[in-house]
């Protein structure tokens, strides 16, 4: 009973990021549509919501980069996904798979979230982008790229 | 001109910051500390869940604060760039290619 939510709360809980979205489809659509949008926007050349840290700090947040970089990731240019943001194509992978997670009928979309959730939990990926984007971010401040 | 723009930009960004630094505390207050994380990595998603969920943690005003500092933003944007415009086509400044 409830065997979705007992997984995803039972000690390992915080480490789902993408399980989490999945289980909660109305804001995991939210957000994907609202990304989706954003992106499809940004094709004609147009940033809808620029950075408000960059704009009042002249620094990159960790997001930084990311649209243009999962531009370049889908056209294959390597080299300019590396120069603007190598974790786009991290986040691009990420929001496929929660897509696809979302799109699932029940119930494969709870037994889908649930081995997903077992997989973030054991590898905790997430904390680990996190961490490396920090530090990625820090050496852009210090204009190392 | 685009010194109007400027200012709508800069009182619109100093804005949206604020803004979102006050929906990213309550993110990490009522989620997963990924989805706050989440929220730093990009402002969008911040601004996504802040809507969804500006009922349940009165979160209403903030948003829509946020909201028009974003269309603050975009119109600082086109006037701004007008301004530029104009003043390249009358001479005053040169255009440039840095970037």
């Amino acid at each position: 009973m409830g065997g979705s939510a007992d997984k995803s709360e039972a000690g390992g809980g915080r480490w789902e990021l993408a399980a989490h979205l999945v289980r909660d489809r109305r804001l995991g659509l939210a957000m994907l549509g609202g990304g989706l949008l954003y992106f499809a926007i940004a094709v004609f050349g147009w940033n809808p919501m620029p950075c408000p840290f960059l704009q009042v700090t002249g620094k990159p947040c960790p997001g930084c980069g990311m649209t243009r970089s999962c531009f370049a990731f889908l056209r294959g240019d390597f080299p300019e996904v590396w120069h603007l943001n190598p974790f786009g194509p991290v986040f691009a992978v990420f929001w496929a798979v929660v897509g696809f997670g979302l799109a699932l009928p029940q119930p494969w979309r709870a037994r889908f979230a649930d081995r997903l959730g077992r997989i973030e939990r054991r590898t905790r990926w997430a904390a680990w982008v996190a961490c490396g984007l920090a530090i990625y971010n820090l050496t852009r401040w210090l204009t190392v790229w | 001109m685009s010194t109007i723009g400027i200012v709508l930009l800069a009182v619109g960004g100093i804005g949206s910051l604020i803004c979102w630094i006050m929906v990213l505390i309550k993110m990490f207050q009522n989620e997963k500390p990924l989805i706050g994380i989440l929220g730093i990595f990009c402002g969008l998603w911040t601004f996504i869940w802040g809507w969804m969920k500006s009922g349940s943690l009165g979160l209403k005003k903030i948003m829509m604060i946020w909201s028009a500092c974003i269309g603050l933003t975009i119109v600082g944007n086109v006037i701004n760039g007008i301004g530029m415009s104009a003043e390249i086509q009358s001479g005053e400044i040169q255009p440039t290619q840095q970037y």
